[in-house]
């Protein structure tokens, strides 16, 4: 009887508190299950798969052979997945600090009360919802070497063509131009709204104390948007290392593989050449290099969370 | 933190979305396997690639065969040629049909090896095969069984600007036998080169991706071959390839052909009708889109160079039926249709290809587009050797292009040796040939 007159006060409102939270849960794993499901259908499962298939050699057809860590060890000697690999990481060392450049120059630009800025608003966000393939296309039309719209325009100015198609310096450069054109819109629409955020009384206050424009952007503007920054520079370094359609249509990997990227590369092997576990090999060494990248991001966060 | 977790999610999901590529098979099924209907009639999926002229005539084909076998339906899906390898490999993966596919011949063997297509022998006649063209019958062959219906072929020739190549002083010939000589050919390049204008030049290859193995043409015209002639040695690494590959190169050191002329780049189809080049090798089947985008001049055919021997390269497609449809002799019935003389003459006439029986290339047909072009490519298309028939339809010759892409890629751009390239090449055939 003593064990029950000496139950811990804090036992019952414990409980109460237990039944609610599992009620919560439960309420929360239904509204996200459906999300879950798709997620787990269409991304963790293919992932998992994905990671068996490159222990594999199979043509897709057929038998499969298990070969263990094979695949991987080929990768290693093979010189086009390095030079992949290396277009790739240099494409995101160019094109995203590009784009954030360029992003952050077309918002402050429209972040002014200037003539027609709504429709110049739209017209830089309009390539972000044009499908890569489609932008491929017409890139590969205003690049083509024949008949270009690019090589035409130099030529009106007294610049001598460009080998978009042929040289390596050009075919990545037309990779990146068109690449521009597409995310400089979408970086343009978070620096907008993050300038929007930063209070009026911080300009108004350095005015006071005689701060010139430049030391307002050095001192305020820059320092405001560092979150922007930080989110639109992960969000670009992934869709970068993910960049595929624009450079299958653009350039094919080529001339030579110097426009081949780790995603051209694996769709190339394991489509085209039908090697599947090899092709899976490559997905599967993306995949955890923009997971080591995001976990370099995170300890970063956490240590300097102002900065992330 | 929450923060960083959602970022996390985000992040992580869109990395997956990469690795997906592994798993995925990048086309939507066909809807297949050919279910329903029953009795006599029954729906059939039939996936393909076309041209508009190519996509009508199969519309009025099926459309006939429809009329003639009550019940029975061919559910045409046109995708495009760039996609077709998988969308029927993921379909096929996932035993989701199509019942019917058209395919290169290039690309039947793998199919065919894989045990994914219908044995037809068991449905057509014991003597079916004896009206086609003994090299285009072979080349639906694996183990001696047809898995296919040869519905047509078609051959690359050289187009010319005929306005151009009077400028240049050039000659066409107009018979098999006086085709030009590789030398001859070279002369030609250089007189209509300089007889352009700006970075204008004079011929571009149709070597782009899938149609690489056309190097072929001019490795087998010097003499050369990649196999000997029943395919079970590796022949290419020879002094005739060298002597071709030398020529390629020329072609690019002397401004002869476009820098972007390579396996990766732009299509000569591109280039003719804005007349950055003056010749092009082409197939028959690009006359109707030639048709149609050429008009600021006129333009003519004649016949591939020769050298040692003449040669040209086997275009053109067959027509397959699944193991996982599940009407084989339905299917099989579509095919003999298809593949009938009627059918076949009206697909030729209408799409500028030519025909596989015998009986219809021994006869004028009444091409629709430049019928005055076309008995250039039936000419040519007697130049077709059975060896070279063997060579592009072993069962893994698409990874053999594949690395054809790559090596000749990496000679003309970045001057890789023709010693590398010819072993590379050669390695990948014997591979080939030893799978």
């Amino acid at each position: 009887m003593a064990v029950t007159t000496t139950r811990p006060r804090s036992a019952v409102p414990r409980r109460r508190w237990g039944r609610a939270s599992h009620r919560q849960a439960l309420t929360a794993y239904a509204l996200i299950s459906p999300n879950l499901l798709v997620f787990g259908a269409f991304m963790f499962l293919p992932l998992i798969l994905t990671f068996v298939v490159s222990m594999q050699e199979t043509s897709g057809l057929g038998p499969a052979e298990w070969v263990g860590l094979g695949n991987y060890s080929e990768l290693i000697r093979d010189s086009v997945f390095w030079r992949a690999l290396a277009n790739t990481v240099g494409y995101a060392a160019i094109e995203v600090p590009l784009a954030l450049g360029a992003g952050l120059m077309v918002a402050l630009l429209l972040n002014r009360a200037i003539w027609m800025r709504n429709l110049m608003r739209t017209v830089y966000y309009l390539p972000v919802v044009i499908s890569g393939v489609a932008a491929g296309i017409l890139a590969g039309w205003i690049f083509s070497e024949n008949i270009g719209v690019a090589n035409k325009a130099l030529e009106l100015v007294g610049i001598a063509p460009v080998a978009w198609r042929s040289s390596a310096a050009g075919a990545m450069a037309s990779v990146i131009l068109t690449s521009l054109w597409i995310n400089v819109g979408f970086n343009m629409v978070v620096y907008l709204a993050a300038l929007q955020n930063i209070p009026r009384e911080y300009y108004d206050a350095s005015a006071v104390d005689g701060a010139t424009s430049v030391q307002q952007f050095r001192h305020i503007t820059l320092p405001s948007l560092s979150t922007a920054t930080g989110f639109l520079a992960i969000y670009g370094v992934i869709t970068a290392f993910h960049v595929f359609d624009l450079v299958f249509i653009l350039t094919s990997g080529g001339p030579g593989n110097a426009t081949e990227v780790l995603g051209t590369y694996a769709y190339d092997q394991a489509f085209d050449t039908r090697a599947r576990g090899y092709g899976a090999a490559i997905g599967v060494v993306l995949y955890l290099i923009l997971m080591l990248a995001l976990t370099v991001q995170f300890a970063f966060a956490r240590r300097h969370p102002e900065e992330a | 933190m929450e923060q960083t977790r959602r970022q996390f999610l985000a992040a992580a999901g869109a990395a997956g979305a990469a690795v997906t590529l592994g798993a995925c098979g990048g086309g939507d099924d066909s809807g297949g396997g050919g279910g329903g209907g029953g009795g006599g009639g029954g729906t059939l999926s039939f996936v393909t690639w076309g041209a508009p002229v190519e996509i009508a005539a199969f519309k009025a084909i099926i459309a006939d065969f429809e009329r003639q076998n009550r019940g029975a339906r061919i559910r045409l899906q046109e995708v495009p040629f760039e996609g077709v390898r998988q969308t029927v490999d993921a379909s096929l993966e996932a035993e989701r049909g199509p019942d019917l596919f058209r395919v290169t011949y290039n690309d039947f063997g793998f199919y065919a090896s894989q045990n994914a297509l219908v044995d037809l022998s068991e449905y057509l006649p014991a003597d079916y095969g004896d009206a086609f063209t003994e090299a285009l019958w072979a080349a639906v062959q694996f183990e001696g069984k047809p898995y296919g219906v040869p519905h047509h072929t078609d051959v690359s020739a050289l187009v010319y600007n005929k306005e151009l190549l009077r400028t240049a002083g050039v000659t066409v010939p107009d018979k098999l036998a006086d085709a030009w000589s590789f030398e001859e050919f070279m002369d030609v390049s250089r007189k209509v080169r300089d007889a352009q204008t700006g970075s204008r030049t004079a011929f571009a290859m149709n070597w782009q991706l899938a149609g690489a193995f056309r190097w072929l043409n001019w490795l087998y015209a010097a003499g050369g071959s990649l196999y000997n002639a029943d395919a079970t040695q590796v022949t290419v690494d020879s002094p005739e390839a060298r002597r071709t590959l030398d020529m390629f190169k020329t072609w690019f050191d002397e401004g002869l052909t476009p820098r972007n002329s390579t396996p990766k780049g732009a299509y000569p189809s591109e280039q003719f009708p804005s007349q950055t080049v003056g010749i092009i090798s082409a197939g028959d089947f690009l006359l109707p889109s030639l048709e149609d985008e050429v008009k600021k001049f006129e333009y003519g055919a004649t016949f591939l160079p020769q050298d040692a021997s003449a040669a040209t390269d086997l275009g053109g497609n067959t027509v397959v039926a699944t193991r996982v449809g599940k009407q084989p002799e339905l299917a099989a019935q579509f095919l003999e249709f298809l593949a009938s003389e009627q059918s076949m003459k009206r697909f030729c006439e209408q799409t500028s290809v030519l025909p596989t029986r015998t009986s219809l290339v021994e006869r004028q047909l009444e091409f629709q587009v430049r019928p005055d072009l076309m008995p250039v490519f039936v000419e040519q298309a007697t130049t077709l050797t059975p060896e070279y028939v063997r060579a592009v339809t072993l069962p893994d010759f698409t990874q053999v292009n594949n690395v054809f892409v790559d090596e000749l890629e990496r000679f003309l751009v970045n001057d890789q040796s023709p010693d590398d390239t010819l072993r590379n090449i050669a390695t990948a055939a014997d591979e080939a040939i030893q799978a």
